[in-house]
């Protein structure tokens, strides 16, 4: 699963640490996550998506493949 | 580095060089004199103390306000415990089937092998557990 997270991110002007500290996890875990290295919960996916004022399927694409 | 992983790290490390000091000095002395000498067992004890000490102050300092334990960090200890807990498994099997292949004809083990197993086991499921996390975290 792919996602915009770092794109959105960006133009929230929000940092990693502001992002992480929003959604009650850690710096580590978004960046993770950005890098595609984990999926979150949905828990999460929804949290960030209310944060970043998006979507969650703006935000998160499935990899067809 | 979140507390979680340097948790794992220092863990790591503790864990691995008491397991490593017991297999060595075990080694070295060897079962029989082991259980015929006292001091062996006091000086044994002292390091598994103090390693345990070491680890009881390290859950003190890290336990602060930025400790955050979120579902990634629950996802990788969840997974690490499963395969820690198989490993120490296939450890404790593997020591038993050879101290049962080696002594079989004469019928007797040596209880110092017991105490070995015991406290090595203790050792070992703390290193393999934290050092399985400290690969997840890399891999996540």
């Amino acid at each position: 699963m792919k996602n915009k997270i770092k794109l959105h991110r960006n133009m929230q002007e929000l940092t990693q640490e502001q992002l992480a500290k929003a959604s009650g996890c850690t710096r580590q875990t978004i960046n993770a996550i950005e890098k595609n290295k984990y999926s979150p919960s949905l828990e999460l996916a929804f949290t960030i998506a209310k944060i970043l004022n998006v979507k969650v399927d703006e935000l998160f694409i499935l990899n067809e493949n | 580095m979140t507390v979680s992983y340097k948790r794992s790290l220092i863990t790591c490390i503790l864990f691995g060089f008491l397991f490593i000091f017991l297999s060595v000095y075990f080694y070295i002395v060897g079962p029989q004199a082991y259980l015929d000498t006292k001091i062996h067992f006091v000086i044994n004890s002292i390091v598994f103390v103090l390693t345990f000490g070491a680890f009881i102050t390290m859950l003190i300092f890290t336990n602060n306000k930025d400790y955050v334990i979120d579902e990634r960090d629950a996802y990788v200890q969840r997974k690490s415990y499963g395969i820690g807990l198989l490993v120490s498994l296939i450890y404790v099997f593997l020591i038993s089937i050879i101290l049962f292949m080696d002594n079989r004809y004469t019928g007797t083990v040596n209880a110092a092998w017991l105490w070995f197993l015991a406290y090595s086991t203790f050792a070992f499921s703390y290193f393999i557990t934290s050092l399985v996390i400290l690969f997840y975290y890399n891999r996540v």
